[in-house]
């Protein structure tokens, strides 16, 4: 569970305010807003990448920051928007890396975190893909490793920066859909930033809206039509 | 993949130990297998030859050896930090810092320690202090090429102020330090040897230690931060190992170009992998034959002219470097 409190999203300056939201696992979350609106700061806030302007974020009751520094990646995983790939390195090895967080101090592998990777890349079905280097894949399928490195590393909450934005019609569809599967099966809080607002209909998900009038983070459970979040955050 | 790294590890460590005992019994004084054995074996009194094998080849070959693997796993640990196919201690100026210090001490007769340990302290210090130097402007400059201009205007400076240190020494020190910086494996002697190995072997412990952490450098620094690696724990562990490795090779072969920056590339484009715990491997041995093969090659041709380490492998690095330049566009 994420609780915001007062919290002020913003590096330098406060970009928004969000006042008394919770967000709770079991769910997936839409993140809608203009471009610059910070959106992206927001996740990053969540991984402490980028300090807060004020406020306080709370997981299960405990203030974010107030938490060790190397029990963060075991509570939240963070995909960036692109991921253009590794020469050398194959797709297998590169989620394997999500794995991090649970190896010992020399990164190897137990008989149980090669089989969490195996799981998820059948999930997501890239497991052909295993053994391709990951900067001669294709975007689809270095998008989907990039989300599969987050699910490997078992976090309860996982963040997503646009994943859908270098993929196809098809491939965007399912992919939400997975992953809202995801979010109820494996009881994970899902957050997912993304300017396709249809999905969040047709999903049925829990949006965020950034209103840029009141500059706050508005929680609409279940959002009616795409006209409804528009007004928001125009 | 696994088969194809097998393949070329095993080749190189074959070609390895063949080039070894090439390095062995190629010199100008032909000597026997007997000798090589006596020299390990028997007490006193020695023969000539015996001599010989024991005081001379068995140490520039163990030189050979750990300077060649020592470099590349430098080279390697450099451009995973750095995140660049083109670094490396020698073009990141971290000689350099090894040779300043080496000269303040050598030339201005400044001894801090006993003079053996006195330089082997001040080139690993040396290059630590230029380690930490080039890692300060990393965090501001993010061009791959800038870093390197950084590294040469390192090496430039030092240059110029060795320069004057050069002429205000007395002749025999001016000497000795002039063989020094042209680089050679031969200056070693079998009572230096053990602590050489004692050196080397705890600085590839130290890179044994970073495998996890370079594994996930790979993915750039903020994902592995975010996978809950301490960058500025790691990146000074690294710093440290690297300046073990290029002070102690310098400190006892002068200079050596290139090698830490041609063989971790070559290494990657064999092995075709980024698991560090590999290419550690693959890096020591091929870095190893790379060097006994120079030395092979120095010694062979030692009657007609006379090659300068150091001359050799940048005559074989620089072309390297304008190929990988060429070839991927950093």
């Amino acid at each position: 569970m994420i609780c915001f409190k007062n919290t002020h999203v913003g590096y330098k300056t406060s970009l928004f305010e969000i006042n008394d939201v919770c967000l709770y696992t079991g769910k997936m979350y839409l993140l809608a807003g203009k471009n610059g609106t910070g959106k992206t700061t927001l996740l990053k806030s969540l991984v402490r990448s980028v300090p807060l302007h004020g406020g306080r974020i709370e997981l299960n009751g405990k203030d974010l920051h107030q938490l060790e520094k190397r029990m963060l990646p075991q509570l939240v995983a963070f995909v960036e928007s692109r991921f253009n790939g590794i020469p050398f390195l194959t797709l297998k090895d590169y989620i394997s890396l999500g794995r991090a967080p649970h190896t010992n101090a020399f990164g190897r592998l137990k008989e149980s975190d090669i089989l969490k990777t195996m799981e998820v890349m059948t999930l997501l079905n890239i497991s052909d893909y295993q053994d391709k280097f990951t900067d001669e894949l294709s975007d689809g399928i270095r998008q989907l490793g990039a989300i599969a490195r987050a699910l490997v590393q078992e976090a309860p909450i996982l963040l997503l920066d646009e994943p859908t934005a270098f993929l196809d019609f098809e491939n965007k569809d399912l992919l939400m859909k997975t992953l809202k599967e995801i979010a109820v099966s494996q009881n994970k809080c899902i957050i997912c930033s993304s300017h396709d607002l249809d999905l969040s209909i047709e999903l049925a998900l829990p949006t965020l809206a950034v209103s840029t009038k009141e500059n706050k983070l508005v929680l609409l459970e279940s959002p009616q039509n795409k006209q409804e979040i528009i007004g928001l955050i125009c | 993949m696994k088969y194809r790294i097998h393949f070329f590890l095993l080749i190189a460590a074959f070609a390895l130990v063949l080039i070894s005992l090439l390095h062995l019994f190629v010199g100008q004084i032909p000597l026997s297998f007997a000798d090589f054995f006596a020299a390990f074996f028997k007490n006193s009194p020695l023969s000539t030859n015996e001599l010989l094998m024991r005081e001379f080849r068995i140490p520039r070959l163990i030189m050979a050896i750990v300077g060649g693997g020592g470099l590349a796993l430098a080279g390697m640990l450099m451009q995973t930090l750095f995140n660049n196919p083109l670094a490396g201690p020698y073009v990141l100026g971290i000689n350099s810092g090894s040779s300043l210090l080496v000269a303040l001490s050598t030339l201005t007769g400044f001894t801090f320690l006993g003079s053996q340990l006195n330089i082997v302290f001040a080139a690993i210090v040396g290059a630590f202090i230029f380690g930490m130097i080039i890692l300060l402007f990393s965090l501001s400059v993010k061009s791959h090429i800038s870093l390197l201009l950084i590294g040469l205007m390192l090496g430039s400076f030092t240059f110029a102020v060795v320069s004057i240190l050069e002429l205000s020494a007395a002749a025999e020190q001016f000497k000795s330090f002039a063989v020094w910086g042209m680089g050679s494996l031969q200056q070693v002697e079998m009572s230096q040897v053990p602590l050489i190995l004692l050196f080397f072997f705890g600085s590839v412990l130290g890179s044994l230690l970073l495998i996890k952490p370079l594994n996930m450098l790979v993915l750039g620094e903020d994902s592995a931060v975010m996978l809950g690696l301490s960058l500025r724990k790691t990146r000074i562990l690294i710093i440290s190992v690297t300046a073990l490795f290029t002070g102690l090779i310098t400190a006892y072969c002068g200079p050596i170009a290139f090698v830490g920056l041609a063989v971790p590339n070559i290494t990657k484009l064999l092995f075709r992998t980024q698991q560090h715990a590999w290419l550690i491997g693959g890096n020591l041995i091929i870095g190893a034959l790379f060097l006994v093969s120079c030395d092979v090659l120095i010694q062979y041709l030692e009657e007609t002219v006379h090659l300068p380490l150091n001359a050799l492998t940048s005559i074989i690095g620089a072309p390297f470097v304008i190929f990988i330049l060429i070839k991927k566009v950093t």
